[in-house]
């Protein structure tokens, strides 16, 4: 004979009861936060592709966020170099009517003054306390102030080389008998080789030859390579420069024109360097366009993924509840029915 | 046959009723109790013809109880294993936590990435630094969450071990009383059922198989042989280890003197006690190694090499450091309890007199030394460094392959798959739990089906025994009067 204990009986259900409870617990969960209730448990070694995933999204979002403060850099930097062309292309106009207009060389000095404040101004451009043209020694500005008082490490040098090629200042009255020629080749050598790199660094620059590198994706870097020591950003301080120093003043017409055509020949190579430079940076800033793009599309595709492994089907995981609390009742109407379930209820005493 | 015959008889038959009455009545007291077995009269014929109660025997299944005593070993390892791990998962932080090593790690990455791009920035330079405690805390805390847990398992050891020899002398003495009552041919039943209680116990702390000798002798061996009481009870003996480091080797247990838990055929191989000698000495060693292995990554990645134009000086310790700098770990032994050890360096924090900027521009091991510097102007924009640290996140390295996770792998990868071989471990001791605890549960009903009581069989024996009894007191006073009527005749 088979018979069932008593025990059995009632423990058994017990047990279905605590489960079920349990369960509904987990399945409460689930529907509440659209996530597994117990992600390692659920996942096993998988896990391990979660983590993964979790770590490639935040790197990714840093990516994008360092890149949109890069674009703005790089914006700014661009922005820059494209003022600075802009005079430079329309100083040559009024310096090719001046040529032949020596009477007009106070305003021209008077502009290439100007021109040469805002070349400064432009080079020491910053944002953030970074300085866009500085290379990697971005703590500190590039460019002097030329006008400084008492008189700029880079005046001085103008002044003193001119004193060495003639014997007299500027400003002197003598400075009306030099020849043509003579200002030529004042301008072409010791004046031009105050702009040469080694001049340049010593006396205006303290920007650093070493492009700035940044990270614009998980295996990408970029330099931004145009920094204040650029060929153009040197040619048109010259050309600048040598307009405010030696194109007003006591030098006769042929020595003035002497100093217009070598301003004009500098601003020439200047505008072509910087222009060279201007489409190297809008190829970086195309790259960290593209590169955040495909940022993008990353972080759409991982975070899917990411979805998949973590999260709960809302629907599977109510309908789930919903089961679950169906059987608990039973479990409970059960209880009830078999407490009722005794012979002892059926015999008479 | 005569009428004393007769009245003999009937008044046998009240006796046994009585006493089937008395055995239904010990059932129905016992319905409740889970341990209780139900009990037998068995009646016997008396020379006479009538009957008289034979002895009380008990309903059992020996080979029921065996699987029984097994599946309540395996569901007691299990258990610990699964609870045990999944306290460290929760004391690690293994997935949901942000604060695990792994996605810390991640963060230190995700923070040199913000720094390198603007290396001039001060607060970015901080915020690295920030980043490297957070991970060396957490390295520190996990390491001494997986000691703290194997000290508890070796301290529940100790208490198993305690409880077996308990239950060994309760055993003992039971066996001793069984076996005298029964060579008497007392009713021993109560004492049987209390003695399978017993194993039971003994059973969820260590795996048993009993062998039953004449008169109702029973003895005990673990499930690799060893023997636990054979006459005697033979003693578990085992010295707690009070504080455990990653250098700790517990000490085995020993059963009757012989070593037992050092895996090989002998070995205790269920029950609580082996489940926590298998964390103890198999899990959490495991996942410490990760830890140290992680450590020794983080302090080898970075690293600051001699960068002057003929090097001469060895690599040193950067940013993270550890007792043994500036020396770098090397893979094995030698990064033993690195977890614990690992922390950021002075000279990199502010907070302790440090310099962030030493991260950017190298010399972390010491500034001093300008062969160590590789960005000697402290130029604000120079992201050289941090760069190449960035991708070094990245790049595969090598690892002891004694922590189980292969031997290369990224820093990143590896941390990765340290929480997926902790949650692997805890996913397949649950998923084995819910096996073999429903299948203890189904053992169980069967055991308990077989030799327990039913309420309702009961009360039905019950109403056969009153039958009986009217029976045999109706034929007693039958023969009563017929007595009366002869001595009417006879006066």
């Amino acid at each position: 004979m088979t018979a069932v204990s008593t025990t059995v009986l009632s423990s058994s259900l017990r047990a279905i009861v605590g489960q079920t409870q349990e369960r509904i617990l987990v399945a409460e969960k689930e529907v509440a936060s659209g996530r597994r209730a117990d992600l390692g448990l659920w996942l096993g070694g998988g896990v391990r592709e979660a983590v993964s995933l979790r770590r490639d999204l935040a790197e990714l979002n840093r990516l994008r966020d360092t890149n949109a403060a890069a674009t703005v850099r790089l914006e700014g930097t661009q922005a820059a170099l494209q003022a600075e062309l802009k005079t430079a292309q329309s100083f040559t106009e009024t310096l090719l009517t001046a040529r032949d207009n020596p009477q007009s060389r106070d305003l021209v000095a008077a502009m290439a003054r100007d021109h040469l404040a805002s070349l400064i101004a432009n080079a020491n451009t910053t944002s953030g306390g970074a300085y866009f043209f500085g290379g990697v020694n971005s703590g500190e500005a590039p460019l002097a102030d030329y006008f400084s008082d008492p008189a700029s490490a880079a005046r001085s040098s103008v002044e003193a080389a001119f004193l060495a090629e003639f014997g007299f200042s500027f400003a002197s009255a003598a400075a009306y008998d030099i020849p043509a020629p003579a200002m030529e080749t004042f301008l072409a050598g010791p004046f031009a080789a105050l702009f040469d790199a080694p001049g340049w660094s010593a006396d205006w620059s303290r920007a650093s030859d070493e492009p700035l590198r940044i990270r614009i994706s998980e295996s990408e870097t970029a330099e931004i390579g145009v920094t204040a020591n650029a060929d153009g950003f040197r040619k048109l301080a010259s050309a600048y420069a040598a307009l405010t120093e030696f194109g007003a003043g006591a030098v006769n017409d042929q020595a003035f024109r002497a100093v217009i055509d070598a301003a004009l020949s500098a601003i020439g190579e200047g505008v072509a360097d910087l222009s060279g430079a201007a489409a190297k940076l809008g190829a970086v800033e195309e790259r960290v366009s593209v590169s955040s793009e495909r940022l993008e599309r990353r972080i759409t595709l991982l975070s899917a993924r990411s979805d998949d492994l973590e999260g709960v089907d809302p629907y599977e995981a109510s309908t789930r509840l919903t089961a679950l609390q169906t059987q608990l009742e039973t479990a409970y109407a059960l209880t009830a029915r078999l407490q009722g379930l005794s012979l002892l209820n059926y015999l008479q005493p | 046959m005569s009428l004393t015959l007769g009245l003999d008889i009937a008044s046998s038959s009240l006796r046994a009723s009585a006493a089937n009455a008395a055995v239904a009545s010990r059932n129905v007291a016992n319905a409740g109790d889970p341990s209780a077995s139900r009990k037998i009269a068995s009646m016997a014929w008396t020379p006479g013809g009538g009957v008289r109660l034979a002895a009380v025997t008990r309903a059992a299944d020996a080979s029921l109880h065996e699987k029984l005593l097994s599946a309540t070993s395996s569901e007691a390892r299990l258990s610990v294993m699964s609870r045990a791990l999944e306290r460290l998962s929760e004391a690690t932080g293994a997935v949901d936590d942000e604060g695990s090593p792994a996605a810390l790690a991640g963060k230190l990455r995700d923070a040199l990435q913000t720094y390198a791009d603007a290396p001039g920035d001060a607060l970015r330079g901080q915020a690295v630094v920030t980043a490297a405690h957070d991970l060396a805390r957490s390295l520190n805390s996990a390491s001494a969450a997986t000691q703290t847990a194997r000290a508890e398992a070796d301290a529940k050891i100790a208490e198993g071990v305690a409880r077996v020899n308990e239950l060994l002398a309760d055993f003992a003495e039971l066996n001793a009383a069984i076996v005298t009552g029964s060579r008497a041919g007392r009713d021993m039943t109560a004492d049987m059922d209390r003695r399978d209680a017993v194993l039971k116990s003994m059973a969820e702390q260590i795996d048993i198989r009993t062998m039953t000798r004449a008169d109702g002798d029973m003895a005990i061996f673990t499930a690799g042989g060893l023997t636990l009481f054979a006459t005697t009870p033979r003693t578990l003996s085992f010295t707690p280890t009070p504080l455990f480091t990653a250098a700790t080797a517990g000490a085995p247990v020993y059963v009757d003197g012989v070593p037992a838990t050092q895996g090989g055929p002998l070995a205790i191989g269920g029950g609580a006690i082996a489940g926590h000698v298998e964390l103890r000495d198999a899990l959490a060693p495991v996942y410490q190694s990760q830890l140290d292995e992680m450590a020794r990554g983080l302090i080898a990645l970075f690293r600051e090499s001699d960068v002057s134009a003929t090097p001469s000086q060895p690599d040193a310790a950067g940013l993270f450091t550890y007792g043994g700098a500036p020396a770098i770990p090397t893979a094995g032994a030698a990064s033993l309890g690195l977890a614990a050890d690992i922390r950021v360096a002075d000279r990199a924090d502010p907070a302790r007199g440090g310099d962030p900027s030493r991260i950017r521009d190298g010399g972390v091991s010491n500034p001093g030394d300008p062969a160590f510097v590789a960005n000697p102007s402290g130029a604000a924009g120079y992201s050289t460094r941090l760069l190449a640290l960035i991708d070094g996140f990245e790049a595969p390295a090598a690892f002891d392959p004694a922590a189980q996770l292969g031997d290369t792998a990224s820093l990143l990868e590896f941390a990765a798959s340290s929480v997926g071989w902790f949650e692997g471990q805890r996913q397949t001791a649950e998923g084995n739990l819910e096996f073999v605890s429903a299948q203890a549960q189904r053992v169980g009903e069967a055991h308990a089906n077989a030799v327990g009581v039913n309420l309702d069989d009961e009360l039905a024996r019950l109403l056969e025994i009153e039958r009986a009894y009217q029976a045999s007191a109706k034929l007693l006073s039958s023969i009563d009067s017929m007595y009366g009527a002869l001595f009417q005749a006879i006066r």
